[in-house]
C-alpha cells in the first residue's frame, strides 16, 4: 500500500486516537513515521504536486455538507508534511485550507493554521528585482574608464619612479 | 463565464483533466457551471472553491469571560461514523478503567464541557489561557488537594495544552498513608463520549508521554 492509500485509510485515522486540540493533533502527526515517508516521498519528486492535487481532490469527493469530513484527519496530516516545503503548491494548500470558514472541516483547517504561522516564521530567501536606468549603466561605465586610466597613469609613475631610481 | 441550468442535482465535480478545467457546482436546485481557463490557474486557486460554496457556515456562541472579553467557540458537528467506530476501538484499547458517563456527542468539547457548560466547543489554547486569566483560576501547589469541582488540566512543555476534565471526586491512595487519587469527569474530543477516569489514566499518554498534570481552581 503506498503513502497516500495509507494515510486516508481507517487504520492510520485510528493511530492517532483522539483529536484533542488543534496543537496536540499537530504534535503527534508531527511525530508519525507517515510524516517522514511522505516528504521524502515528496523531496526525491516521486510524490508530485499533480499527484497530490488529483489526491485531494478525489478525496473532497467524499465531502458532505452537514457532516463531519471523513478525511478531516488525512488533510491535516497533508498540512503537517508539507509544512516545510517552499513549493507553489505546499503553498497554496495550507493557505487555502487555512483560510476555509466551514464546520465540516474543523480541526485540519485549525492544523493548517498552525503550519502556516510555523511556515511564516522560517526563514526565506527574498528575491529583490533591480532595474538600472540607461543613463546608470553609462555612468557606471564612465566610472570604469576614469578608474582605468588612473590605474594606468599610476603604473606609468611608478614605472618612471623605479627608472630614476 | 457562467451558465445557470435546474436541475436536481447534488454535486458533480469533474477533475482537471483536460484544458479548459470546467467545474460544476451544484446548489440546491440549480446546477452551476463554472468554467476556468488553463491561464486563470496561475492567480485562481479553485482546490477547496466548492467546499467554500456548499459548505456550512461555523455555528457559535456568545460566549464571554467573567471579565466580559468575549470567547472564540465553534459548536462541532455530531460524529461521523467513523468517529464512533474509532471511538469502541479506543475505549477498547484505553478505557478498560473508565466508567461511560455518556456516549459519544458532538456539540462540545473538553473544554466547552468545563467552561462553557456542554453548549460549545473552545479549540483554541489562547483561548483556554485567557479564561484562566480573567475568570481568576489558581493553580494548586504540590502540597493541596483537589477538591471536587476543581480544574484538572493536562499540558505539555512543547505542545501546550492538551486536555481538561473536571475533578469529580477523590480517591484514597493505594497505600496506607499515599497521596490521594483524583477522578476525572472528561471529554476527549469533541465527538467522543464523556468518561469517568483516574487522573494519568488517559488515553493520550503512549502519544505525549512528556505531559504533565497541574490541578487548578476558581476557590479562593
Amino acid at each position: 500500500m503506498g503513502i497516500l492509500e495509507r494515510i486516508e485509510s481507517e487504520k492510520f485515522i485510528f493511530s492517532v486516537g483522539f483529536e484533542l486540540t488543534p496543537n496536540a493533533l499537530y504534535k503527534v502527526l508531527l511525530r508519525t513515521e507517515e510524516r517522514a515517508e511522505l516528504m521524502t516521498s515528496y523531496k526525491a519528486g516521486i510524490i508530485t504536486d499533480t499527484m497530490l492535487r488529483c489526491y485531494i481532490q478525489r478525496l473532497l469527493r467524499g465531502f458532505k455538507v452537514g457532516q463531519r469530513f471523513t478525511h478531516d484527519i488525512t488533510l491535516s496530516f497533508l498540512s503537517v508534511a508539507l509544512e516545510p516545503f517552499s513549493t507553489r503548491f505546499a503553498d497554496e494548500f495550507i493557505r487555502d485550507l487555512s483560510k476555509l470558514d466551514v464546520s465540516e472541516l474543523s480541526i485540519s483547517t485549525k492544523v493548517a493554521k498552525l503550519c502556516l504561522a510555523k511556515r511564516d516564521l522560517l526563514p526565506k530567501t527574498e528575491y529583490r528585482k533591480f532595474v538600472f536606468s540607461t543613463t546608470a549603466i553609462d555612468t557606471y561605465k564612465e566610472i570604469d574608464r576614469i578608474q582605468e586610466s588612473v590605474d594606468k597613469s599610476y603604473d606609468r609613475k611608478n614605472y618612471s619612479e623605479l627608472a630614476a631610481a | 463565464m457562467g451558465e445557470v441550468r435546474h436541475a436536481e442535482t447534488k454535486l458533480i465535480a469533474t477533475e482537471p483533466t483536460a484544458k479548459p478545467y470546467v467545474f460544476r457546482v451544484g446548489l440546491y436546485n440549480n446546477d452551476f457551471c463554472f468554467i476556468i481557463t488553463s491561464d486563470m490557474l496561475n492567480y485562481y486557486s479553485f482546490m477547496f472553491e466548492f467546499i467554500k460554496l456548499i459548505g456550512s457556515p461555523k455555528r457559535e456562541l456568545l460566549l464571554d469571560t467573567r471579565q466580559g472579553n468575549p470567547i472564540k467557540n465553534e459548536i462541532a458537528l455530531p460524529p461521523s461514523d467513523l468517529s464512533l467506530e474509532r471511538e469502541q476501538l479506543l475505549f477498547k484499547r484505553y478505557g478498560v478503567r473508565w466508567q461511560v458517563r455518556c456516549q459519544p456527542s458532538g456539540i462540545y468539547n473538553c473544554a466547552g464541557h468545563v467552561w462553557a457548560s456542554r453548549r460549545t466547543a473552545i479549540y483554541e489554547e489562547l483561548e483556554w489561557t485567557k479564561i484562566l486569566t480573567e475568570d481568576e483560576y489558581r493553580k494548586l501547589n504540590m502540597t493541596e488537594i483537589p477538591k471536587p469541582g476543581d480544574l484538572a488540566l493536562y499540558h505539555s512543555e512543547d505542545v501546550g495544552f492538551i486536555h481538561c476534565g473536571q475533578v469529580i471526586s477523590i480517591e484514597p491512595g493505594l497505600t496506607a498513608g499515599g497521596s490521594p487519587i483524583p477522578k476525572i469527569l472528561s471529554k476527549w474530543d469533541d465527538a467522543s463520549g464523556e468518561y469517568i477516569h483516574f487522573a494519568s489514566d488517559v488515553p493520550f499518554k503512549d502519544k505525549i508521554p512528556d505531559f504533565k498534570l497541574e490541578y487548578w481552581t476558581d476557590r479562593r
